[in-house]
């Protein structure tokens, strides 16, 4: 994956790089949904690439945006402590099944 | 139109469903698509992350094909659930427009 990213215009490296950042920050699993996610994204931005098209034309201005986006397929640490405080909202109010 | 971001989420999925249901495309022309009929900011990443949603919940499949130029490109097709879902969408659709003509004080369009 790294051979790919290296391969990629200096632009979508850059984007790459900070996409990369960002999303290992908020990863709450093993990692292997991030892994999957940035191997998919490797494809978008190859394409992207041998279009001739600008990274930010691909990801739109707001790369943060997409980002939040693409953490939508991911196990977050977000997404555990959204699961954690309803569970516990339940559990003390003695209306779950947790 | 610009700045449709925050209205258009939600709807976009639905459109690119419905996009998708006229025949298997890929990413960047369903953005092209998009800013056509007049969602300007719509870029093909905006679509990719509806993609990557749509294809883990089940409504959609995906098949590499090879492309003339660069790296082989991921066609889409809706399978059952993928059209189940679209029918849902549309019967949404039609409440929460119905709803909000009669918000605005329009008499609802009959149907």
């Amino acid at each position: 994956m790294e051979a790919r990213a290296a391969a990629l215009p200096p632009d979508y490296r850059i984007v790459y790089d900070e996409i990369k950042g960002y999303l290992w920050k908020f990863s709450a699993g093993g990692g292997m949904d991030v892994i999957a996610i940035l191997d998919d994204l490797l494809g978008l931005f190859e394409t992207g690439a041998a279009d001739g098209r600008g990274v930010l034309t691909v990801t739109g201005e707001d790369v943060a945006g997409f980002c939040d986006e693409l953490l939508r397929n991911a196990r977050t640490y977000t997404a555990a402590w959204h699961d954690d405080l309803n569970r516990s909202v339940r559990r003390r109010l003695g209306t779950g099944h947790d | 139109m610009d700045n449709l971001t925050e209205l258009l989420k939600g709807v976009l999925e639905g459109s690119v469903l419905e996009i998708i249901g006229r025949g298997d495309t890929y990413g960047y022309e369903i953005a092209s698509m998009l800013r056509d009929l007049g969602f300007t900011d719509v870029v093909e990443g905006t679509v990719y992350t509806i993609l990557l949603r749509l294809e883990r919940n089940g409504l959609v499949v995906s098949e590499k094909r090879p492309s003339t130029v660069g790296p082989p490109r991921k066609f889409y097709a809706l399978n059952d659930a993928g059209r189940a879902d679209l029918a849902a969408f549309w019967t949404k659709w039609d409440f929460v427009t119905r709803t909000m003509h009669e918000l605005r004080g329009a008499r609802p369009s009959t149907s």
